[in-house]
């Protein structure tokens, strides 16, 4: 009994450490980004005043409107089309276990293991024949080759646990393939619909390397090279890029501090699966 | 604990904004080469740039709109923040430049090849002497318009010297500079201040200390770093001297992991006195702190009765692509960028002498330290050390290697040296 109260105990304990070491940047980040750059104080210290002239450079200088607008366009276009495309790329691998499906999804799961800045020489000059570089498409296509394969894993993954005998009553009712994937499956797979836009989605959001290559018009900029962009060699602006990551994370936490209910019973069922 | 960590209760003051007014490209260019807004021509031109204070980047994108003005050509100016060099590498290694870029102290050694000889544009006879033989490959033929010109020591800040006795005048050799950090770190101050965590501010300590023991006045080992004989057990100077400086405790205790910024905030509160560091810095301490007073001096000589030196080099110096698909629109856009008032302007923003001889620029509170050395003949004009005697690509060895020196690991000498010796010979063998 006392050793069952011991163990809860150190399992408040761990949670409390972890929710502190996921904290301690979202807390630099705010306190840093509402303190004035003449404030010499630790950045540990949280002001006692609030300063907005950061918050005003992010948005001026910084273009964070403009670009969180390109980082909500591209970030949705790419994980809808991660989402459908993965789902429906899945739906024959789980289903036909044939040999060269064997081999096409060993290919597939073989592209999440490159590396992506290893091929980025050839990939940025492809992209600039294709006439790629600095269109919203450019980075759509990339974003969706590299987080495919993680979407068809998982789709294929819970596809798999899903009774056969659900398609063939659909197929005794008079359903065609395609039919029977958009009105029998689709609906099946919200819960991992939620992981793969969790996951993927946060990906799209935050991704840098390829944004920093084949999006270098200020017109077209995301948000990670809006942040960036307040950083150089020999001149750094901390708080305006603080000021910037702070609007940067904010969309993504108010959905989902709304939408959580969704994300997390879509995570445990997707589990459970 | 919340109210330990909440801080002062009311913003710190501003520094003032004095001329902000009238120091615009409208205010400060020649108004009679002025004509009115033309019509644009389609043709727009890319230009990307290395330079993120605010005053200059914002003077960049002033002229570029300018430029515009005057002659119809849009210029898209991209400052892709501090992986310019990477994203460089990247569009060289796959044939695709800007039009227009920043050579950043490259133009010769690693962008010669895509650049487009600039010897018949009217500015060409006016280039610099103490830049012309950096920007100027063996053949004669020039490779970047040097919009300003940098000229590097060591950044200091006066009030920690008045307060701990020295007088940087006085720092002549490395005994001197030791003499002084001696007297910082009795006050309780940082003598020399380091921000490990961005490690090319290591690797500035390096390239700033290494000339002065291996290469200045000594014409045996700067024919052997060319050639390749270089004998790198000579490297154990450059590394013993630091090592001496890190165990005698004059570097700050998080010099590891405290980045520039840090420095420079370290700097500009008077708690720090040396940063290896460009002028620059000293633009960026102002900025934080105008009432303190900043200065640079030439790096010390090794021993009595050898001459300090300062390093010079690119800072604001544009090239043009012998590849760009609008070669007439460019050469147009590097003439207009090194128009007597446009360039005026722009090295005046940098806080930089001009790099060229029939510009004048406003160097601000550094113009007395520019005005003390530039043509002082006891103090050797030398290049930046990794661009005149390392092969391509060892920069990051010079940073990384720093970074081991301050690791404190039973054998980091060796490993110093042997890494170096390494990268030298294999990249030697390359060229």
């Amino acid at each position: 009994m006392k050793n069952k109260k011991i163990l809860g105990l150190w399992k408040y304990l761990l949670a409390f450490v972890i929710m502190v070491i996921h904290f301690v940047p979202i807390y630099m980040v705010i306190a840093i980004a509402f303190k004035s750059p003449y404030d010499h104080s630790s950045r540990w210290i949280f002001p006692g005043y609030v300063y907005l002239k950061n918050i005003q450079t992010a948005l001026e200088r910084g273009g964070m409107l403009s670009a969180l607008k390109n980082t909500v366009l591209i970030s949705a276009v790419a994980v809808v089309l991660i989402v459908v495309i993965g789902a429906m790329a899945a739906y024959p691998l789980a289903r036909n276990k044939s040999k060269l499906n064997n081999v096409v999804r060993g290919f597939i799961m073989g592209v999440m293991m490159i590396p992506p800045l290893s091929i980025l020489v050839p990939l940025y000059s492809y992209m600039a024949k294709i006439g790629g570089i600095n269109s919203y498409w450019g980075i759509i296509v990339t974003l969706l080759t590299f987080q495919l394969p993680t979407s068809i894993f998982l789709f294929s993954s819970f596809i798999s646990s899903i009774p056969v005998a659900l398609e063939e009553a659909a197929a005794i009712d008079g359903c065609g393939p395609f039919q029977t994937f958009f009105r029998i499956i689709m609906p099946q797979l919200k819960p991992v619909t939620a992981s793969v836009i969790i996951i993927t989605g946060v990906n799209c959001w935050n991704n840098y390397q390829f944004a920093l290559y084949l999006l270098q018009s200020p017109k077209i900029k995301t948000v990670t090279l809006a942040i960036a962009g307040f950083f150089s060699a020999d001149a750094s602006n901390v708080n305006g890029a603080a000021a910037a990551a702070f609007l940067g994370i904010l969309p993504l936490i108010i959905v989902f501090l709304f939408l959580q209910k969704y994300f997390i019973q879509g995570m445990v069922d997707s589990a459970i699966k | 604990m919340a109210v330990s960590l909440a801080g002062c209760s009311q913003a710190p003051e501003e520094p003032g904004t004095e001329n902000t007014t009238d120091n615009t490209v409208e205010n400060t260019v020649d108004t009679s080469a002025q004509k009115q807004a033309t019509s644009t021509t389609g043709v727009t031109l890319e230009f990307l740039y290395n330079l993120n204070g605010e005053a200059v980047s914002d003077a960049v994108q002033e002229v570029c709109r300018k430029f515009t003005d005057e002659t119809g050509i849009e210029v898209e100016a991209v400052m892709p923040g501090s992986n310019f060099s990477d994203i460089m590498k990247t569009r060289m290694a796959s044939n695709q430049l800007p039009d227009v870029w920043t050579t950043h102290g490259w133009a010769v050694a690693r962008y010669a090849e895509y650049l487009a000889p600039l010897n018949d544009f009217s500015f060409a006879s006016h280039i610099a002497p103490s830049i012309k033989g950096q920007i100027t490959d063996e053949n004669g033929d020039l490779y970047t318009l040097p919009i300003d010109v940098d000229l590097t020591g060591i950044v200091y800040n006066a009030n920690v010297l008045d307060e701990a006795g020295v007088n940087a005048d006085d720092i002549l050799t490395w005994a001197d500079f030791e003499d002084a950090c001696e007297k910082v770190k009795a006050l309780g101050k940082t003598p020399i201040q380091l921000g490990g965590k961005d490690n090319y501010t290591l690797g500035n300590m390096m390239d700033y200390v290494a000339p002065t023991l291996i290469t200045n006045e000594n014409e045996a080992n700067e024919n052997a770093l060319l050639d390749g004989s270089f004998d790198w057990d000579n490297w154990n100077a450059v590394v013993d001297k630091i090592d001496f400086w890190n165990q005698s405790g004059y570097f700050n205790v998080d010099a590891v992991t405290a980045d520039f910024m840090t420095g420079i905030g370290a700097l500009a509160s008077e708690q720090a006195a040396f940063m290896f560091t460009a002028a620059s810095g000293i633009t960026e301490t102002y900025v934080q702190n105008p009432d303190t007073e900043m200065g640079f001096i030439p790096m010390p000589a090794r021993e009595d009765g050898l001459r300090r030196s300062l390093m010079t080099g690119e800072h604001f110096a544009v090239g043009m692509s012998n590849s760009t698909k609008y070669p007439e629109e460019a050469k147009m856009f590097m003439e207009f960028l090194a128009r007597e008032d446009i360039c005026s302007y722009l090295a005046t923003k940098c806080g930089m002498p001009s790099g060229l001889d029939n510009v004048t620029s406003d160097t601000g509170r550094l113009a007395p330290f520019y005005d003390k050395y530039a043509n002082d003949s006891a103090i050797l004009n030398i290049p930046y050390f990794d661009r005149k005697y390392l092969p391509s690509g060892m920069w990051n060895d010079l940073c990384v290697t720093g970074g081991t020196l301050l690791s404190n690991q039973a054998d980091a000498k060796a490993t110093v040296i042997e890494q170096m010796r390494t990268s030298y010979e294999e990249k030697k063998a390359q060229e």
